[in-house]
Parts: C-alpha cells; structure tokens; sequence
C-alpha cells in the first residue's frame, strides 16, 4: 500500500490536511479467518460454477433456435422464406402422384389469387389442366368452391365473397374521384395467411392515382380468401390481385373484381422471380 | 520446443490466476468495501459477494479492458450499490456507535478510544450524505488505499482531475462534518 502520508501526488491544502490525516489513520481490522474462509469457499463453489456453465451452453443454443423459430413464425417476410424452403424440400421429395409433374413443381410464392392466374400458359400438361378454367371469373370462383383438392395439388387463393367484396371496393373508393370520373387498376401483392386473411399488402403497380393506391391498400386488410392448400394442407402464401376502380361503369357497380396479371411462370429460373421482400 | 503450460487448477482449487488476485488484491477490495459499508459483518458478506460474482464472470474478463484490481473494484463498487439500495429500503444506513471497533484499534486509553469512535462515526455517516462522485472517490482514496495515479487509472482519468476531485471532496466531506457538529450543538 502506498504511504499516504508521504504521496506527494496529494497537494490538499492546510486546512483539510487534518481530515485527510484523519481519514488516513481509519485501520481496517479484518478477522483473520476471514481471507482463508473466504478462499476456502470459492474453491468449494467453483467445480459447481463450471458445471453450471456447461450445463447452460446447450440450453442456450436451444433457446437460440427456438428464438430464431419463433422470429420466423412471426415476421411474415420470414415466414413467407421459411414457407418457399419447406416447399421446395417437400417438392423436390418424389410423390406417388407421378402424372401431376406441372403441380407439384409450382413454387407457392407463384400460386396466383385469381382464375386467370391459372389460365396463364405454363406448359403442356398445365394447359389441359387450365384449359377448364378459361371460361371466365364466375365459372372460376363456382369451381373453387366445389372443387376437393387433390392430395398432392395445389389449391389457390380465393375470394370467398366476391359481390360482398366488390361492395367492400366500392367502400374505399373515393367519392371525389368517382364524380369525377377517374378510375384505375392498382395492384396489389397480398401475403394471405393459411386462416385465408390477408396479413401483409404492399403495392406491386400504382394506377397513377395516389389516392386510388392509398384506398386499395386500406381496403386490403379486410379481403377474405380461401386459403392457398398444399398436400391438402392450408398454406400461407403470396399472391398478386389487382384492383380496378371503373372510370365508366356498365352498370351500377363502380368496381371491378379481380382483374389478374398472371405471376410468371412457375419454372421460371430464380434470378426472375418477383422479389417479394416488402419495401 | 515444445514447452507446456502450468496445470489449470492449483492445489486451492481456484483457477490460477484468480487465486493470485485473490491473494494480492483482497485487503484492497475488504477496505474499499469497509469505508463504505456500516459494519464489518456487511464488509465481509459484500466481499464474499464481490469475489463469487467474479468468479462466476470470470470468462468474460479481458486483461486488455482492465487490470485485475480495477475489475474488481468496479465489481465492489457495484455490490456496494446493490447493499446500499437494500439497506435504504429498509431505512438503515446510519453506522452506530458500537459498530465501528475495528476502525480504531490502536488506541490505548478506552477514553480516547470512544472519542475515536465518535468521530469515525460521524465521518463514515457524513461520507453517506456526499454524492456519488465524492463518495467514490473518498473511498477508492482512503478506503482501498490508491494513489491519485491508481484512481486516475481506475477512473479513468487524469492525475490533476482526480486532485482536483480529491480536494472538492474532502471539503465537502469537511463542511458535512462541521454542519453536523454545529447541529449536535445546537440540540444539546
């Protein structure tokens, strides 16, 4: 210990040099048992302490996982990466279903949300399938609603309610821009969940109208769909719906529901596929 | 050549090098700790505090951040904290009359002795009413017994600012003193 009396490092003026002599002379009495107890019983808990540290590293590269599982449960853009992995593991798994080739290989993020989706050429086996749906929209939904999917194909997303959602569009569609008389298609990308609500929107085309994205957008939350099903299952996924508010309606309705671009094809090469990562 | 390296464990049981930090840096920490607290039973279970936590962390220690003694002057200074902050709860943090013995234990007349005692007493309750800054470095000072070199180090800061620190300090240490005299007179 250094002598504190002597520091020359401590210029303390007169007057406090009494205090500071003071408080120097304090002695500190410890019991002398009490360094040999003291090392006695850190010696005695250290094997505990190291035993307790290997037992936790395991736990903890558990809860990291398990974290990390969770994170991926509940961010949408994760699961929507976590979902296009799990799918291409499960297609690239061979299936008894041998003459369905073009379903099983559609990844789900290119599942489209309406019938036209379905009609887009994809390839010859694909063609005979979709040439019973070109008959239009209503056909379309009335084949949804009846159809049992089979085990290994894919089911797309549906608008359960279409005149109730085409009501829904008319809702949002500014009062303004209706006398007016200015119309659009905006198009939207929708993550639809596996309960068939929509969790996710984000713009994919503006109309040019601001206002017009901006009420397509809001409604989006509240369009209901049949689930996307994989093997059966309902899945989450993708799908991209365009919303066209009528410049010059036929009849009363002032909205038109959906008016599809189809996705590209499903055996399109990654480095194409439509980057689905929200802005 | 090949040279090998000590055995991992001692004849103590502890890790090596934590058994000569032990060794060397103990009195230094038991001091900075007694200065602080109102007994030597709350020194001596804050101390033990201080040298299971640092055992417990002792993995995460980096030579390059800190020298062994100001890692864990910086472990006491926070059990002090955590032992304040209980005993403040329970309203206790005055040091009474029969529990400073050990501060004066070279006195020869049992006279003098109480007299030491009373004003160790009013020193140590004073220290209580400083602020922080003050309290710290009182105790890094004449607590664990540091130059001004060895505070600037544990600081981190400079020489002159820890004297400047140092001597603000003490003053106000001073003037605390003094206040309670003059109230203890004026109760009387």
């Amino acid at each position: 210990m250094t002598d504190r009396y002597q520091d020359e490092e401590l210029p303390l003026p007169p007057e406090l040099a009494e205090l500071d002599a003071e408080l120097s002379s304090i002695r500190y009495e410890e019991r002398p048992s009490f360094g040999p107890e003291l090392e006695a019983e850190l010696a005695r808990q250290w094997p505990r302490i190291r035993q307790h540290r290997a037992r936790r590293a395991p736990k903890l590269a558990a809860a990291a996982v398990l974290a990390l599982l969770l994170a991926a449960v509940g961010v949408p853009q994760a699961r929507a990466s976590l979902a296009r992995f799990v799918t291409r593991l499960q297609v690239e798994r061979p299936t008894p279903h041998s003459d369905l080739p073009a379903r099983r290989s559609a990844p789900p993020a290119r599942l489209a949300a309406s019938p036209e989706a379905s009609r887009a050429p994809r390839d010859s086996t694909r063609s005979e399938d979709a040439a019973e749906t070109t008959t239009g929209a209503a056909e379309t939904t009335t084949r949804a609603g009846v159809t049992t999917p089979l085990e290994n194909s894919n089911v797309y997303p549906e608008i359960v309610d279409r005149p109730g959602t085409e009501v829904l569009i008319r809702r949002y569609y500014p009062l303004d821009l209706q006398r007016a008389g200015v119309g659009g298609t905006v198009t939207l990308r929708l993550w639809v969940d596996s309960t068939g609500a929509v969790e996710f929107a984000k713009l994919a085309a503006s109309s040019g109208v601001p206002a017009l994205d901006s009420a397509a957008l809001r409604a989006a939350p509240r369009l209901r769909f049949q689930p996307a099903r994989r093997f059966g299952k309902p899945v989450g996924t993708w799908v991209q719906f365009d919303v066209e508010f009528r410049r010059h309606p036929s009849t009363n309705d002032s909205t038109s529901l959906p008016k599809v671009t189809p996705l590209p094809a499903p055996d399109a090469p990654d480095t194409v596929s439509p980057d689905l990562t929200p802005e | 050549m090949v040279t090998r390296r000590a055995p991992s464990r001692p004849a103590t049981g502890l890790p090596p090098d934590f058994a000569e930090w032990f060794r060397e840096h103990r009195s230094t920490v038991y001091r900075y700790v007694r200065f602080r607290v109102a007994t030597r039973e709350a020194a001596e279970d804050v101390t033990s505090e201080v040298f299971m936590k640092a055992l417990r962390s002792l993995r995460r220690y980096d030579p390059n951040l800190a020298a062994p003694r100001t890692w864990l002057l910086r472990i006491a200074r926070n059990a002090v904290t955590d032992h304040l902050r209980s005993l403040r709860r329970r309203g206790a943090l005055h040091v009474s009359l029969d529990r400073v013995p050990d501060l004066v234990a070279e006195i020869p007349t049992q006279e003098e002795r109480v007299i030491r005692q009373e004003r160790i007493q009013r020193l140590l309750n004073c220290n209580q009413t400083l602020r922080k800054r003050d309290r710290e470095v009182l105790s890094l000072r004449y607590g664990a017994g540091l130059s001004n070199g060895e505070i600037a180090e544990h600081l981190n800061i400079s020489n002159n600012a820890v004297a400047v620190r140092l001597h603000r300090a003490v003053k106000r240490l001073k003037d605390a003193v003094q206040d309670a005299e003059r109230s203890e007179l004026a109760g009387l």
